[in-house]
């Protein structure tokens, strides 16, 4: 169920006996960046102006489970008899539990970043408590079959790097942080990213001052870069009643 | 002659009303992967090491309290106040508290608290490892080596996080225990030793990994310390690897570790409980 369509699981959330009674909902989602490129200033004191900042959203998955630290499984019993079990402790997924799936939107866009706010789409679910959303990031036509892309230029102490940089990830980032009761139609979700996370943690000291460098895999700063753009922290989901 | 017991209307009513009571044995258990060993993954798809390395703790304390069994229609159960140190390398399980007379009831709200130690008493530990726990106000401590081929490293690491397990459900997502009509219910807080090797804090592909711990020996002494793991940024470590999922303030192999200690306590083997940073 990890890319597929959630329309059965939705169906069953409302015919299958759910603790909770459940009502068709749809709403707007749209996007786009939050600092919009404006100066940022990097962990190691680098002042980054940023040109370009394009992400290639594929899907957005929103559930109930509560990220990382936070987690509430609201999903119902199955059984109430006490299941005392022993046995060895294995590698298994972290403690979020997305738990019930509420709504999705699967349509693929590119977002510039450095814009504020563009349309995603209508989302269809459910009523009920959205805590968390899982974005899907694909690589897309339109962004010349990359995941992300961005350009700028990093400044310090009169030293000024040009930068570029693409990804073609293939990723799903789960657990994202939403919160929100959302009882009827009406309102929308604006997704804000961040792309000031994806400069945050480079090193541009390490790069060349000399001509546009496009940054290396393998490198620190591309680690620090693809981390920046997986890092949940970079995502901000929030409800507009309507 | 013997009399024979006939019961009244009056009884019945009282049998019909009265839930009865139970009892309650909670004990905590830290498996194969810490009273024996981590194993390699002998492939990629099974269990262990997918690096290649072993690790055996020699010690896992764990200081435990703050038990608690309440109904969320507030029938309350009890509560376990004092604060009791574990090593959970002895074999086990081990028993941790006894409730008795309990009502008889589901109670749906299960917790457990692991916090930094300050006057704790012996669970099943050395008094010498009460007192470090005591002493460093540490809620984990563990110590062990970390394996691949002949080359070891030693670890020796206290935490002082303060974490709270709370809304325990067991693998099947029933919560809490339900205590039977003159009979024991049965709780077990697992330790999953295992946690402080996964290479992720929330993807449910995490894997486990050692090679980046093993090789921030930096002083190539023969054991890392968790001021080595900090110096260690996650950005020099390969993508795809030490992921930080919901917690983007994670930066360092130290910051990940201690992450993970907020996730060790499972609960009826493989259930889950809310986790809440204290």
């Amino acid at each position: 169920m990890r890319t597929t369509h959630l329309f059965p699981a939705l169906l069953c959330t409302l015919a299958c006996g759910s603790d909770t009674a459940r009502s068709r909902i749809n709403f707007e989602v749209t996007a786009g960046g939050l600092t919009q490129g404006g100066p940022v200033t990097t962990e190691s004191g680098w002042t980054v102006e940023l040109s370009t900042a394009e992400l290639s959203v594929a899907g957005l998955y929103f559930f109930e489970g509560e990220p990382l630290f936070a987690r509430v499984d609201r999903r119902p019993m199955r059984g109430r008899l006490l299941g005392l079990v022993i046995g060895t402790a294995y590698a298994h997924p972290g403690h979020y539990v997305e738990g019930e799936a509420l709504a999705d939107l699967l349509q693929p866009v590119t977002l510039d970043l450095l814009a504020p706010d563009q349309p995603l789409g209508q989302a269809n679910g459910v009523s009920g408590a959205y805590n968390s959303v899982r974005v899907v990031l694909k690589p897309a036509a339109d962004l010349d079959n990359h995941t992300a892309r961005m350009a700028g230029t990093a400044t310090k102490d009169g030293v000024t790097v040009r930068f570029t940089a693409h990804l073609d990830l293939d990723r799903t980032i789960e657990g994202v942080a939403f919160g929100a009761d959302l009882e009827a139609s009406g309102g929308k979700v604006h997704l804000a990213i961040d792309p000031a996370e994806w400069v945050r943690r480079i090193d541009f000291g390490s790069l060349d001052t000399t001509q546009v460098v496009e940054l290396q895999e393998g490198t620190q700063p591309y680690n620090a870069f693809t981390r920046g753009v997986e890092n949940t922290a970079a995502f901000h989901f929030t409800w507009i009643p309507g | 002659m013997r009399k024979l017991f006939v019961p009244t209307t009056f009884t019945f009513a009282l049998m019909a009303c009265s839930p009865g009571s139970g009892d309650v044995n909670v004990n905590t258990y830290g498996e194969d992967y810490i009273e024996v060993e981590i194993p390699a993954a002998a492939t990629p798809d099974e269990e262990g090491f997918i690096d290649g390395f072993t690790v055996t703790y020699s010690k896992f304390l764990i200081a435990l309290s703050s038990v608690h069994l309440h109904s969320a229609d507030g029938v309350e159960g009890g509560e376990m106040t004092e604060q009791k140190i574990f090593d959970m390398h002895q074999k086990g399980p081990t028993p941790v508290h006894q409730f008795r007379g309990l009502e008889a009831e589901h109670y749906d709200e299960v917790s457990i608290e692991v916090g930094p130690a300050k006057g704790a008493t012996a669970g099943n530990a050395a008094p010498t490892d009460v007192a470090l726990m005591n002493d460093g106000g540490y809620s984990v401590y563990a110590t062990g080596n970390i394996m691949t081929g002949t080359t070891s490293v030693e670890f020796a690491w206290g935490f002082t996080t303060n974490t709270r397990y709370q809304e325990c459900e067991d693998a099947e997502g029933a919560a809490g225990v339900v205590v039977p009509n003159g009979g024991t219910a049965q709780i077990q807080f697992t330790v999953h030793g295992d946690h402080f090797f996964y290479d992720d804090l929330q993807s449910p592909d995490t894997k486990l990994r050692a090679r980046a711990i093993f090789a921030a020996d930096a002083d190539r002494d023969g054991e890392v310390t968790l001021a080595e793991l900090g110096a260690v940024d996650l950005t020099t470590l390969p993508t795809g690897q030490y992921g930080t999922g919901g917690d983007g303030s994670v930066e360092n192999l130290q910051q990940f570790v201690t992450d993970l200690s907020r996730t060790l306590v499972h609960f009826q083997g493989e259930g889950e409980c809310k986790v809440v940073k204290q």
